[in-house]
């Protein structure tokens, strides 16, 4: 007992477990790398378009299946007529769910913080989370490196 | 006042206690001293100039693991890097950083779960090979 020789890091990266799961890993960065040299060889502004007018689904481990479409230039005119951040925010997510739900209340850039009001914040915090995480969603960054919409200037 | 260390590119492994959690790409590391410097008092040079406390930082390009370990990451688990500094993952010419932990990550739109991008952070220390 206590006999063992405690491996060092650099040992243990050379057991076949542990080889076999950074086997895996680097399987992923290779098809990560493939995915992203793909994506920055073809542009097809067709397949954007078709798309952008799709309604997409996913399946969330808490709130269940969620519906959403895509932001569009036209959703950040929008956004952008919006007074703050949290209306911002607020905006871009009611947009995405009132494109599959079109039974949602009709809000504008002027009474979505009502929206900001009634939305429980539990399940928001979930939704924002994952829609936040969706190609078509502009507060973060594309993996193009695109801006977002919190730092797009108006033109004068 | 501190002196960089050339800055090297591997791909790296994360180690937590002997269990492989990820596998970074494009790693790069530094290590900093500060420097001390000593003057008497009727010179205006250095009468002793060294190398003080020291400090090991790293970043990587992209980080891939899976959930649960993506988990334990982000709550500042701390895990050793290995490495090759000369491309060699068998050779003897493996570095070690150790407990080193996540100050600074991305995540673009779109990754699937256990990637992460543009990550940094520090080490306590490092093994170099003997």
């Amino acid at each position: 007992m206590g006999n063992e020789k405690k491996l060092s890091s650099s040992e243990a990266a050379m057991l076949p477990e542990n080889e076999a799961k950074i086997a895996e890993f680097k399987r992923r960065a290779e098809a990560d790398d493939a995915r992203n040299e793909t994506v920055g060889k073809l542009f097809d502004p067709v397949a954007l378009l078709q798309r952008a007018g799709q309604i997409h689904e996913a399946q969330h481990p808490t709130l269940g299946l969620i519906r959403y479409g895509e932001l569009v230039i036209a959703d950040s005119e929008i956004i952008n007529k919006c007074k703050n951040k949290a209306d911002r925010n607020a905006m871009s997510i009611y947009l995405m769910l009132k494109k599959a739900y079109s039974n949602l209340p009709d809000y504008t850039h002027e009474s979505i913080s009502e929206f900001n009001c009634s939305f429980p914040m539990l399940e928001a915090s979930e939704l924002i989370k994952f829609l936040n995480e969706q190609p078509g969603f502009l507060l973060t960054k594309s993996s193009t490196g695109s801006s977002t919409v919190q730092t797009l200037k108006t033109s004068v | 006042m501190s002196s960089p260390v050339p800055v090297l590119g591997r791909d790296a492994r994360l180690i937590k206690s002997s269990v492989a959690i990820g596998y970074g790409k494009s790693i790069k590391v530094s290590a900093d001293a500060e420097e001390i410097k000593v003057y008497s008092m009727d010179s205006l040079q250095p009468a002793i100039t060294a190398a003080g406390k020291q400090s090991f930082k790293w970043s990587c390009d992209r980080l891939f693991t899976d959930k649960t370990y993506l988990a334990l990451l982000m709550a500042g688990t701390k895990f050793d890097l290995v490495f090759a500094p000369e491309g060699d993952a068998e050779g003897d010419t493996i570095e070690t950083w150790k407990n080193c932990s996540i100050l600074h990550c991305e995540r673009s739109a779109g990754e699937d779960d256990g990637v992460l991008e543009s990550i940094s952070g520090s080490a306590e220390t490092v093994e170099f090979p003997t």
